[in-house]
């Protein structure tokens, strides 16, 4: 829910009670002071008649048109004391039945008690409340159209600030866009948000920039030493009198000058990659490609007595030919490295979908973090554990989706773009 | 043939001229921006190996661009070959369109180095060095063919590369790892599985020998192979 649809919500619903009850508390009070009046008048009707039978020693007349409707019953004894009520008495001037405040005291009179009854319609209550009701929901009414309204104009313009703040930040990209520039606004809140924004982004682009900046120094560095070593390793085994064991030596030494070349060469790639340095694609025949690559590791796949088959449709994809070669060099290797000997690998090319599948000793792997970085079938495994998420990488940037599947016995990768 | 090794890691150019001297290279080693002017500047070079990684020297714009650059205006960028630990594509094209002849990047084989080079100097030089005389062998590197004392030998493409490699490593220790990186590139990663380089060597060398040639492709054990020669009086 948007922020300002939720306040509009509360704020109408605040506002509804608040009226019902700021409404029913002015009813209730206009009633008790309507009533306070009623039975003043009607204590005055009391004191008017008890006056008139002191001074004449009758009964005072009625008349049919007095608005209050007084009645005497004589009653044999003394009657309850004074007290008021509310009834419901037929109403003359109405000709309905109509709420009523009643009287009833008692009066002595030619030394017989009578219960003295003055009752006084209450019609302006009714109208009273009337009233109060229609003002009350004009006013709601009123009310809520203007919230609507300031809530569609004002709200939203007071909030641009933010939202244009949230539109900046969607767009933020670490390393890509730079820093981000914000609008500038004479609110404080939105004013130090900003500014907090813009310290949280630029801090974290500089982060990236020199973590960007030190893997590549990192890996190139690491490569001059390399060289050396394997330089002096190739001078090394020039030694006309090396012996078995010198040879073996030198061997594995070279073994591993090799598997930390893969590995920082791996991890430059990767770095390269997610700063976005393969940007420039074109169009490539993918048939064509694939077809190259097959004539590549043909010689390989033959010495491992590995058959392949593959069904190529013309395809044209719109990728970096460096990241697409790098692709599907990680991918057909990773098929022959792990299987089988006499195994298969089926290569199949259609519409938008390309299968890499091949037979090998495992059962099917770990889908969560097949794709992760150092990610080993064993320990004692010979590769970096980087190729599939250089895959990856690749596929992400070049907005491939990428799926790993095991169906009897066939180690699949689906790529789809 | 002369050679300049404008390398600043002291301990690599000593490897990389130890390495190329026995080929009838003379080479010389220059470790730093200034150095290297002066070189270039007073003497001309067969081949000249640039790392195009240089260090700047005294705040001077001192990186190998910026060599090539001069050797560029001075007519001289013919032969050049560019070494870099930045394998990166942008630099390679850069380095090529200022017009070097090839670009290799660390960490690489000596063997490989040597190959090109050897190419480097047989592009440039074309005339009557477009053959590769080998003991008994010649290859005629133009029409890609080897002839041997009975006449032309059939040899497959991979074979004949191989073959031009060993050449450019006469008498030297090379290892089946640097032949399938030639071979095959640096980008297959082959699972150290390289016994199937083992079947092109065996039927380079029964095509050789069949075709009267001495089988010169020595295996050294536990490493590689070895093209020898014997110095001809």
């Amino acid at each position: 829910m948007k922020l300002l649809t939720r306040y509009s919500l509360i704020n109408l619903l605040v506002m509804v009670v608040i009226f019902f009850v700021s409404s029913l508390t002015l009813f209730l009070f206009i009633k008790v002071i309507l009533l306070r009046e009623i039975d003043g008048d009607l204590g005055g009707i009391e004191t008017k008649i008890k006056e008139y039978v002191t001074q004449y020693h009758a009964l005072p007349n009625l008349y049919a048109l007095d608005e209050e409707q007084i009645n005497f019953y004589p009653t044999g004894e003394q009657p309850a004391a004074r007290e008021f009520e509310m009834i419901r008495l037929y109403s003359n001037r109405e000709k309905k039945m109509h709420n009523f405040r009643k009287i009833s005291f008692p009066l002595r009179f030619n030394n017989n008690w009578y219960k003295v009854t003055v009752a006084k319609p209450l019609e302006g209550m009714r109208h009273l409340s009337h009233t109060l009701l229609t003002i009350s929901v004009f006013t709601i009414l009123i009310t809520i159209l203007i919230a609507i309204v300031i809530n569609r104009f004002l709200l939203k313009r007071l909030w641009k600030p933010f939202y244009h703040s949230l539109e900046v930040m969607r767009n933020f990209k670490l390393g890509k866009t730079g820093t981000p520039v914000f609008p500038k606004t004479t609110i404080q809140e939105f004013a130090f948000m900003n500014e907090s924004l813009l310290m949280a982004t630029e801090k974290a682009e500089q982060d990236y920039l020199l973590l960007r900046e030190f893997t590549e120094n990192a890996s190139h560095e690491i490569q001059t030493p390399l060289s050396i070593i394997r330089s002096k390793l190739d001078m090394m085994i020039q030694e006309e009198d090396l012996s078995h064991k010198q040879s073996e030596l030198a061997r594995s030494a070279y073994t591993s000058v090799k598997k930390l070349t893969r590995l920082n060469q791996s991890l430059l790639l990767l770095a390269k990659i997610e700063n976005h340095q393969f940007e420039a694609t074109e169009v490539i025949n993918l048939k064509g490609k694939i077809e190259e690559k097959l004539e590549q590791f043909s010689e390989l796949w033959e010495s491992q007595h590995i058959k392949v088959c593959h069904e190529l449709e013309e395809v044209t994809v719109y990728i970096n030919p460096e990241l697409l070669d790098i692709l599907l060099n990680n991918l057909l290797s990773n098929a022959s490295n792990h299987n089988i000997p006499f195994g298969h690998i089926f290569i199949k090319l259609e519409g938008s979908k390309l299968v890499i599948s091949n037979t090998g000793f495992a059962g099917a792997l770990d889908q969560k973090r097949l794709f992760t970085r150092f990610y080993k079938q064993s320990l004692n495994s010979n590769h970096n554990g980087l190729g599939l998420s250089i895959v990856k990488q690749i596929t992400r940037v070049s907005l491939i989706n990428i799926n790993y599947l095991f169906a009897s016995g066939l180690h699949s990768f689906v790529l789809n773009w | 043939m002369k050679l300049l090794v404008i390398e600043d890691q002291m301990e690599l150019s000593r490897s990389i001229c130890a390495y190329l001297k026995k080929d009838n290279f003379i080479c010389e080693p220059a470790y730093n921006f200034n150095d290297a002017m002066e070189r270039i500047q007073t003497k001309n070079y067969d081949c000249i190996l640039l790392d195009i990684s240089l260090p700047m020297t005294n705040g001077q714009m001192g990186n190998g661009l910026h060599i090539l650059n001069e050797l560029k205006e001075m007519g001289k960028v013919d032969g050049v070959l560019i070494i870099s630990a930045k394998n990166s594509l942008n630099d390679k094209l850069e380095g090529l369109n200022l017009g070097a002849d090839d670009y290799l990047s660390k960490p690489f084989h000596l063997p490989e180095l040597s190959a090109r080079i050897n190419a480097i100097i047989r592009r440039k030089s074309f005339e009557g060095k477009n053959k590769i005389m080998a003991g008994d062998l010649v290859i005629h590197l133009q029409d890609k063919i080897v002839k041997g004392k009975n006449g032309e030998i059939d040899l497959t493409r991979k074979e004949y590369e191989l073959l031009v490699y060993f050449a450019s490593n006469i008498n030297k220790v090379v290892t089946k790892e640097a032949i399938v990186e030639h071979l095959w590139g640096e980008q297959i990663d082959l699972n150290d599985n390289h016994d199937f380089i083992y079947t092109h060597l065996k039927n380079l060398r029964k095509k050789l020998v069949q075709a009267g040639c001495a089988d010169n492709i020595k295996v050294v054990y536990g490493m590689g192979y070895k093209f020898t020669i014997n110095e001809q009086p």
